[in-house]
């Protein structure tokens, strides 16, 4: 498959939610559309509540929408899913409290393939060592911070090789240095491994970092304002941010943003 | 040095708690001497001592049958308690027509039942591991119903996302979150269930520390049901000490265990 081949295909998405007494329905989401490319890192930008967790768990065939279609490779997302093809991170790490950092990392590898204990054991630490968490393998998760915790769940979503990662706000929680560490790492990650990311966040600045092409959505029930390419150089590092093409880009979807 | 450092507050703590209830035994046994308490009416520790070691083989087998009647019991509600909440967990609409009927059940004053029971399975032990199972049966349900519900809900869609059988879920994710309440659950159910076999030994019993209690009523020997009491006590206190050993090691990654 080439670099341009479109592998994602979001058509007409409308998804709206039944509340507890099952009287007002609260739309979510109102009509997308936009395309992710084979390799591609995605960014979904909007504002908290715009319905951006709701989007990325349709697209990765556990939510089901209410109308419209996610298509993966022509076929429908929850094919994609049932074949394993969707590594997720999620806002909060949701390491299993009781097992160590190597173990929570093969978790998935002990689903899928139970009887090649030895066999996991050496994929999650070759991820442990590339998210750096390699010392802390036989530690519990709450013997960790909240950035390590995440980097783990990256490992843990990486180690079974699929096609794409979705991920939601995983830096969301933590401090701005840290953070751009992390972002740092995650682009290091995604070029050695190669999955198609989409990557869920509501800071314009982390997307047009990130990304190839950001998606950037209204407020709730939201619709896409615009889908920006971003044709930074890559690869990218911290100092990218200081450059006039970065500004430039930023300004621009700023300016789109205000038109409307 | 850290491990030596958490020996020594580990030690300090049991010569503080040693030091505090030796100083209430010294208190109680001064002012009855003092205020010279007739032993009918409060023995001193000195006289409960005394007529528990005069009586220790008695009282040990008489014991040994409460605390076989409380473990049974509360194995027996332990096991129907975790199949129940299971089956509620799995099939709603089970939770919903069967959940009334036992909490009506357990406003029902228990020890209503033992004559009834005792009508049905006579005079022997059976009626008291019966009360001990129920008694100890709800707390260990309504547990493990809220524990089996308490997963996080992004690691059940990882788990869909991982391709996951039910089984899976339910081994690898449910029944861990559901381990604290659990255990709680048991804490609660092994402490009824002494409770539970004691009670229905009081209504119609000729074994068991509930039944000696009685005949030290009876006989308006009061030490003799002091002695019963203390032994009672430590029973429970055993038991809830297992469970509480039982917890560390199993909830050895949660918070509430240093
Ligand atoms: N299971 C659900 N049942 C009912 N309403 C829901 C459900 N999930 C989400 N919603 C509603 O849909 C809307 C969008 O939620 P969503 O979590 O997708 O937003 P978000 O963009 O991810 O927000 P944030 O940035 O705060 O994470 C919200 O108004 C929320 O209340
Ligand atoms: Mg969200």
């Amino acid at each position: 498959m080439g670099a341009n081949t479109k592998i994602i295909e979001i058509e007409n998405l409308k998804k709206t939610f039944l509340n507890r007494e099952k009287k007002k329905p609260i739309k979510a989401i109102e009509n997308i559309n936009f395309d992710v490319n084979s390799g591609e890192f995605a960014a979904i930008v909007g504002p908290s509540g715009c319905g951006k967790t709701t989007l990325l768990k349709i697209i990765g065939g556990l939510l089901k929408p209410t109308s419209g279609s996610v298509l993966v490779r022509g076929k429908d997302a929850e094919h994609a899913r049932q074949h394993r093809e969707f590594g997720f991170v999620f806002q909060n790490p949701a390491l299993l409290p009781w097992r160590t950092i190597l173990e929570n990392v093969y978790l998935p590898l002990e689903i899928i393939s139970k009887d090649n204990k030895t066999a996991n054991i050496k994929k999650a630490e070759r991820l442990l060592k590339l998210v750096g968490l390699i010392k802390f393998k036989n530690n519990l998760p709450s013997e960790l911070s909240g950035g390590m915790q995440q980097r783990v769940a990256i490992a843990r979503a990486l180690v079974f090789e699929p096609k794409f990662l979705l991920m939601d706000e995983p830096f969301s929680s933590l401090d701005e240095i840290t953070r751009d560490k992390m972002n740092i790492e995650l682009l290091s990650l995604w070029h050695k491994l190669k999955p198609t990311i989409v990557y869920v966040t509501h800071s314009l600045k982390e997307a047009v970092f990130l990304a190839d092409k950001a998606v950037i959505l209204s407020n709730r029930p939201s619709k896409v304002k615009k889908v920006v390419e971003i044709d930074l150089p890559r690869p990218r590092g911290q100092q990218i941010i200081y450059t006039r093409n970065y500004s430039r880009i930023l300004r621009n979807i700023r300016g789109l943003l205000k038109d409307k | 040095m850290l491990l030596d450092g958490l020996k020594k507050i580990k030690m300090k703590k049991a010569i503080m708690q040693i030091l505090f209830y030796f100083g209430i035994l010294m208190i109680w046994q001064i002012s009855s001497m003092v205020l010279n308490i007739p032993e009918y009416i409060l023995p001193s520790p000195l006289e409960i001592g005394k007529e528990i070691s005069a009586n220790l083989s008695l009282l040990l087998k008489h014991a040994s049958i409460t605390f076989f009647e409380a473990i049974t019991g509360f194995i027996l509600g332990t096991v129907t308690a975790i199949i129940l909440a299971l089956i509620m967990v799995n099939f709603k609409i089970f939770e919903v027509l069967v959940y009334p009927l036992l909490v009506m059940s357990q406003t029902t004053p228990k020890i209503a039942i033992v004559p009834f029971l005792i009508l049905w399975f006579g005079y022997d032990l059976l009626p008291k591991i019966i009360i001990a199972a129920i008694v100890s049966f709800f707390p260990i349900l309504v547990n493990s119903v809220k524990g089996l519900k308490s997963a996080d809900l992004e690691l059940l869609d990882l788990m869909k996302s991982y391709g996951a059988t039910n089984k899976q879920v339910f081994l690898k994710v449910k029944f861990p979150y559901a381990l604290p309440y659990i255990i709680t659950g048991l804490k609660i159910g092994v402490a009824f269930s002494v409770i539970g076999a004691i009670v229905a030994e009081f209504v119609g019993a000729d074994k068991g520390l509930g039944y000696l209690i009685m005949q030290g009523n009876i006989n308006l020997d009061t030490s003799f049901m002091f002695a019963a009491l203390v032994i009672l006590s430590l029973l429970g206190v055993a038991l809830y000490k297992i469970m509480s050993i039982i917890e560390k090691k199993v909830l050895y990654w949660h918070p509430s265990v240093e």
